[in-house]
């Protein structure tokens, strides 16, 4: 994100305005100590997820804090710090999925063989951990613009208007991705599981 | 609770059993005092004392001027032009698109000039040592053109951005960068 202001100005719909102040004051350390408290786990959540690499999730999680650290100066306060962080992180996670394209498809194949089911009962209503686990490896299949789109809007709870500051889309397109994937998650799960949502 | 209900339960669920490795707030601590974060400068970034810089610089290479013998010319500054082609006629812009191409031109600068054309920072797509450059855009991405110039010859590029452009501003080449969104 190019976020060039010199400072955060207030933003009354923003709950980290304490950390804006401190970062407009530069007390980094403080300030970055604050976003690793607030966002640190949902964060963590969205990168392990987006990345299904609990290691390079790691790295990944990590290099956004240190990354946020040093752009600090750069934030322009247009955006809530947490959509700021989130752009970030989801660039990062983006970067780091092209750099393991070969060893994710080997993992696809292998999760695949994973989760079929020998003895499906058709129409039956999937449980919560077939749905679950099928679920996991269904967002594994979307692309990964796409895969990103669907954790943002449910696992973190991004409007599609914040979602459009973290992706640099329309909220209009971000809609649509999501809206495209939500039949395909559905189909991809009845069919790994043998039973109906 | 309808299908469509419960797998957006499902999603926003989906990695609530996680949690960050223990020690990791401490690693990131670390990491912003190390001297690898100090020695990260960002070309790109604008910080007060890049501003602060030119304006140094500018009122050296005025005294300079004036003390210097007046039969030395000074080297006209490197100017970067950059239009987009969309197929018909030479649009100047900063947007593009798939099939669009990207002419880079440079004007001035010293001996040795270069232009190095990125994509979204981590891949270098064209690199020209003659003006104009041209290149056909066939992925989006957020698209920087740096030119370069300088009295020795430039370094080689390797292909990431930031990186390749502090080299050449350590063997002490000048830069310009503009941005092209290819949407």
């Amino acid at each position: 994100m190019q976020l060039d202001e010199a400072i955060a100005p207030e933003r009354a719909d923003d709950p980290d305005q304490d950390v804006r102040d401190l970062i407009a004051v530069r007390e980094h350390t403080r300030a970055l100590r604050l976003l690793m408290q607030r966002h640190g786990a949902a964060l963590y959540r969205f990168c392990r997820e987006a990345l299904r690499d609990a290691t390079l999730a790691d790295d990944v999680h990590q290099q956004v804090f240190i990354e946020a650290y040093r752009d600090f100066d750069r934030y322009g306060g247009r955006s809530t710090l947490r959509t700021w962080l989130f752009a970030i992180a989801r660039h990062r996670c983006l970067d780091a999925a092209k750099g393991r394209t070969r060893w994710t498809s080997r993992f696809k194949n292998e999760a695949g063989d994973e989760l079929s089911d020998p003895h499906p009962t058709a129409g039956e209503r999937i449980d919560d951990a077939r749905l679950r686990s099928s679920l996991e490896t269904c967002l594994d299949e979307l692309g990964e613009h796409v895969r990103t789109a669907v954790l943002l809007r449910y696992q973190q709870g991004f409007s599609f208007e914040d979602m459009s500051s973290v992706c640099r889309e329309k909220a209009g397109t971000l809609q649509a991705r999501v809206s495209r994937a939500l039949p395909v998650l559905r189909a991809c799960i009845e069919k790994k599981t043998g039973g109906a949502l | 609770m309808t299908s469509d209900a419960r797998l957006e339960e499902a999603l926003r669920s989906i990695g609530s059993e996680l949690a960050p490795p223990a020690g990791w707030e401490d690693r990131v601590l670390a990491a912003t005092v190390g001297p690898a974060h100090v020695a990260a400068p960002a070309p790109r970034r604008a910080r007060w004392w890049m501003f602060a810089a030119p304006a140094l610089a500018c009122a050296a290479a005025a005294a300079v001027y004036l003390w210097w013998p007046r039969s030395t010319l000074p080297v006209q500054q490197l100017a970067l032009a950059v239009s987009v082609e969309h197929g018909g006629p030479i649009v100047r812009g900063t947007t593009a698109h798939p099939g669009d191409t990207l002419v880079a031109s440079t004007t001035g600068g010293a001996a040795h000039t270069a232009i190095w054309i990125y994509r979204d920072d981590h891949e270098l797509v064209m690199s020209c040592t003659s003006s104009p450059c041209r290149v056909t855009l066939t992925a989006r991405g957020d698209y920087s053109i740096v030119a370069l110039s300088s009295d020795a010859p430039l370094p080689t590029p390797h292909g990431t951005l930031d990186d390749d452009v502090s080299a050449a501003a350590k063997s002490g080449a000048t830069y310009t960068i503009e941005p092209v969104e290819v949407r």
